[in-house]
């Protein structure tokens, strides 16, 4: 973002996750900022996969498109962040790229589904580009996460030995490891070949920066190996003071020699880890970096490593693919194959063996030759990764994408067709479902896609395409009538604002007619109010002739949110009051008592 | 009362008054009509017996020259004048001119209420006061309800079919009620409702062939075990969509001929068989044909079954208790005809005696094995 501001070329927007629309957390970047994270109130009443993909910006997207009229749209996220991004209006009218991290094989099929969606498609590893690219698709390329090469370089040989002193180290052959504690980083197989290194090298010690109270048991698995729990160092930081101090693990919660504070030193963690000038010093007490992992989608710790002219061990799969070469200053540590169970993903095993091997082979080069390789190491890095450098290529990606013709009125979601007819006659059963996909679901897949792959199963084992079609054009009428509300602001327009009362009645012919036969005492109780009826169309004419309905309109599923109708804390509502009738009688049949109870009101 | 119109008013806090719907005109050749509709859709609320309610009635509305228009339902009701495929307004203006309405409880129940129209209302899945029409006064409303077994389903589906046991003499007594016509009786008793009593079943005795009138899918039971001449045998499977029921097995060469046409096999096995080999059972599923493997005595079917491990092997109908006490004026209606020679016999044991156009209950065991498809009344 700094790289593209400095072009002084753009307009930049950036869309927030984790905060509001106006959280003063946006005032604080130098370009025009806002929050993606609605109000609770809002997300009341969505499912689980709505409230998560509201998240990721999934709700307020929509309003930032609309409001800043951009012509690049540029999303940086999990690919499951985009669910459904291409049926919104604007996704095929302005230019959209997407730039997500893949970490895996086989390709996650969601990642896959999106590929022929997304015009603009940036994976951050070449492994990935290169799965794609033997899919058949070509427009899939790598573009990596850029790093502020700045802050990580190597120190003086005197500022070294002195930081090495402070932390009470001397002559020890430090191998380090910069992770957070999770299961895909390869702790056991580490441990045990730093176990077959320190065979050959006695002054081995190892230090693995990441939070000891969380993921891997390591003090267990140390004793479980027969490694002397002195030999392997962590990372303690004060939580009052941020000081902090290398040496093995003693437990948490320790008191600050530094500032005295009791209970404030932990090992370094999410909530208070070192500042970018400490985790500089930290590589630099490194002799070589050691990363071993399960998959990964850039794995920074790596390049920063390097940026400090360390020789790192990466295992060679994954990201890692990139950063194991020679010509990277790096070696790869071999593997074996596993499958991780559910997703049945590629998951890589890094032999302990070759992490010893690998170790030894560091420590054996002649020391100008270990010099040299990080020498190259940095360079490396700053070619492939720097700001400078991945800034240049998106300026470039965002100067050659054509000028948008596009008037940001239209509806956030496109409207699906349940009306579409399919021709009498396709050349193949695929040619059938790509162009039904297209014409009624208004989504571009191809045979790669699950959708696909599906319905071509059914259509194998007997299913009729009548069938098919009859079940895209529900999901079609379905997914119309659940955006609804997403329109329903517009459509309700300022004219009558303040004086409207919505009832929502979502089925049931007997149901609509008798509500109609209330309308009428409705209108009497609140004559200066509009009255709003919600029900799905084929009961519209239960109660389209009543006199005192001002507008009926299509049910949705999203109006069963009162705060979000009615309105609460900074958002003011739709409706004054809305009416939810059906609430004791369809949602849950409450009413009946089995037809004992009696009540003390006149109703006619 | 734990009404559905009280529970909405209750909500939007205000007092019940009429619906507003307009009648768009449609032409009627009759302004004497009542109206009947059924839900073809909720199985809870279908009445099945409609068509026995207007049997029943006939008499009475041909005397009054008053015709039947059916408004709701996918399915032609049998007895009706006219069944009209209308949109909802245009059924407000032929429900606003009809004598009386009935129905199960239903917007069209509510709405010939609004206009005063009296109505007969069948329930099928709940009480009565939760949906009975209130917009006009109770003694225009006539409303029926099962003798609830436990409780209604309140559900679409009701696996118990509550709604069937409501007898149609009392839909057809309280419809000339509503419409004032007689205050006697009419003469009829339901005694049994068989529970395939609706299922149309059409079994042939293949002993010479004759063409087959039927409704368009109707699969033919052939029952080579009733009788058998091969030629009419053949002739049957080539000519429709059978089922076929033998005594012995069918020769592969046979098969071969009719096998696009044979939906299932059910042979009758008996334990002293020789076994009957693995083959014979592969050739039939490699051509398309279920078979089943039927035994008469239910102590021969454990021995059977361990011997066809992998073949279906079920009962034939056990023999049935008589489901009601009948006497001299006992008759009955099925829709199972047996069909030989071009006669038609209402069951088996009309036809093992040789009684067509009969349908008097025969208190033998072999009429009773077959009650569940029979409706059993008692009528002067």
């Amino acid at each position: 973002m700094r790289y593209l501001f400095d072009t002084n070329k753009y307009n930049l927007v950036e869309v927030a996750n984790g905060i509001h629309w106006d959280d003063p957390a946006t005032q604080t970047v130098p370009w025009t900022c806002r929050g993606s994270l609605p109000f609770p109130q809002e997300v009341e009443g969505l499912s689980e996969e709505e409230k998560r993909g509201a998240g990721y910006g999934n709700k307020l997207i929509d309003r930032a498109i609309k409001e800043f009229k951009p012509d690049v749209y540029i999303g940086i996220e999990d690919i499951w962040a985009f669910n459904n991004f291409h049926i919104k209006s604007w996704w095929n009218k302005i230019n959209t790229m997407v730039w997500t991290t893949l970490d895996s094989l086989p390709i996650l099929p969601q990642a896959v589904e999106y590929a022929p969606k997304i015009k603009n498609y940036y994976v951050w590893a070449s492994f990935a580009e290169k799965a794609f690219r033997e899919m058949g698709y070509n427009h899939v390329n790598t573009l990596r996460g850029s790093l502020d090469t700045s802050n990580f370089f190597r120190l003086s040989d005197k500022k070294r030995k002195n930081l090495r002193e402070s932390h009470g180290l001397g002559n020890e052959y430090l191998v380090g490891f910069v992770f957070r504690n999770q299961l895909r980083k390869s702790v056991p197989n580490l441990l045990e070949g730093f176990k077959i290194f320190k065979e050959k090298e006695p002054r081995a010690k190892l230090l693995l920066h990441t939070h000891w109270g969380e993921g891997w048991d390591i003090p267990r698995m140390l004793q479980e190996k027969s490694i002397s729990a002195a030999d392997v160092l962590t990372t303690y930081i004060c939580s009052k003071c941020s000081a902090y101090e290398v040496r093995s693990f003693s437990g948490h919660k320790q008191h600050c020699k530094r500032c005295g504070s009791q209970g404030t030193v932990n090992t370094t963690n999410t909530g208070k880890g070192v500042s970018e000038e400490q985790l500089n010093e930290i590589y630099n007490l490194m002799d070589v970096y050691c990363h071993p992992f399960t998959s990964g989608g850039q794995e920074i710790p790596i390049q920063e490593a390097k940026l400090t002219e360390l020789v790192t061990l990466v295992t060679n799969y994954s990201c890692g693919e990139d950063t194991c070469g020679e010509e990277s200053g790096g070696l790869p540590l071999e593997w074996s194959e596993y499958r991780e169970p559910g997703t049945q993903f590629i998951k890589a095993s890094t032999y302990a063996q070759s992490i010893g091997e690998q170790l030894i082979k560091v420590r054996d080069l002649e020391d100008d030759v270990r010099r040299e390789w990080g020498r190259k190491a940095r360079q490396w890095t700053i070619d492939n990764f720097s700001v400078e450098v991945i800034g240049k290529q998106l300026e470039e990606i965002i100067d050659e994408m054509p000028p948008v013709d596009y008037d940001y009125d239209g509806g956030a979601v496109i409207k699906l067709d349940s009306t579409y007819e399919p021709k009498e006659n396709y050349s193949s059963r695929g040619d059938f479902l790509i162009d039904i996909y297209k014409n009624i679901l208004k989504d571009e897949i191809d045979e790669n896609s699950q959708g696909f792959k599906h319905w071509m199963g059914e259509l194998e084992a007997g299913k009729q395409p009548a069938e098919i079609i009859n079940h895209f054009r529900q999901v079609a009428l379905e997914h119309n009538q659940k955006t609804t509300i997403l329109d329903l602001s517009e459509m309700l327009g300022d004219e009558d604002k303040g004086k409207r009362i919505a009832v929502v009645i979502p089925q049931g012919e007997t149901d609509v007619l008798l509500i109609n036969s209330l309308l009428k005492n409705l209108k009497k109780q609140y004559k200066k109010y509009n009255l709003y009826i919600f029900t799905q169309p084929q009961y519209f004419p239960y109660i389209d002739d009543n006199p005192n309905v001002h507008k009926l309109i299509p049910y949705s599923p999203s109006l069963e949110n009162p705060l979000l109708m009615e309105g609460a804390g900074d958002h003011e509502g739709l409706f004054e009051m809305v009416f939810y009738p059906h609430t004791t009688t369809q949602k849950n049949m409450s009413y009946i008592h089995n037809a004992l109870d009696k009540h003390q009101f006149s109703l006619r | 009362m734990p009404h559905l119109l009280e529970e909405y008013a209750k909500n939007l806090g205000v007092k019940i008054s009429l619906p507003v719907v307009n009648d768009h005109f449609f032409p009627l050749i009759t302004d004497n009509y009542i109206t009947i509709s059924n839900d073809d859709e909720v199985e809870s609320k279908h009445y099945p017996y409609y068509d026995i309610v207007l049997n029943l009635l006939k008499p009475f509305l041909e005397e009054e020259d008053i015709k039947v228009v059916q408004l709701g339902g996918k399915t032609k009701i049998e007895g009706v004048d006219v069944a009209l495929n209308l949109s909802f307004k245009q059924k407000s203006f032929i429900l606003s001119k009809s004598l009386s309405h009935v129905g199960s409880d239903s917007a069209l129940n509510h709405l010939a209420s609004a206009k005063q129209v009296p109505t007969v209302n069948i329930f099928g899945n709940t009480f009565p006061n939760a949906n009975r029409p209130i917009f006009s006064k109770p003694s225009l409303n006539i409303n029926i309800a099962p003798k609830w077994d436990k409780k209604p389903s309140f559900s679409n589906v009701d696996p118990r079919r509550q709604i069937s046991t409501i007898k149609p003499e009392k839909i057809a007594e309280s419809i000339l009620k509503s419409l004032k016509l007689k205050k006697i009786p009419i003469s009829f008793k339901t005694l049994h409702a068989g529970e395939k009593f609706k299922q149309k079943v059409v079994e042939v005795v293949p002993t010479s062939f004759a063409p087959l009138s039927l409704p368009e899918g109707q699969v033919v039971i052939v029952r080579a075990d009733y009788g058998f001449n091969e030629d009419a045998f053949l002739r049957f499977c080539k000519s429709y969509k059978v089922v076929v029921y033998a005594n012995q097995l069918i020769q592969p060469h046979g098969l071969k001929e009719i096998a696009h046409n044979l939906q299932t096999l059910f042979i009758f096995a008996e334990a002293s068989w020789d076994t009957i080999p693995t083959s014979y059972f592969k050739m039939l599923k490699n051509s398309n044909i279920e078979c089943v493997l039927l035994v008469r005595e239910e102590k021969d079917l454990p021995a059977l079954r361990n011997k066809y491990f992998d073949i279906p092997i079920r009962p034939y109908l056990a023999p049935k208790d008589p489901p009601c006490k009948t006497g001299e004026n006992a008759r009955f209606l099925s829709e199972k005809r047996i069909i030989e020679d071009g006669k038609e016999y209402l069951s088996y044991a009309h036809w093992e005696k040789g009684l067509d156009k009969n349908n008097e209950v025969l208190d033998t065991p072999e009429y009773w094995r077959e009650s569940d498809h029979f409706y059993i009344y008692e009528s002067d």
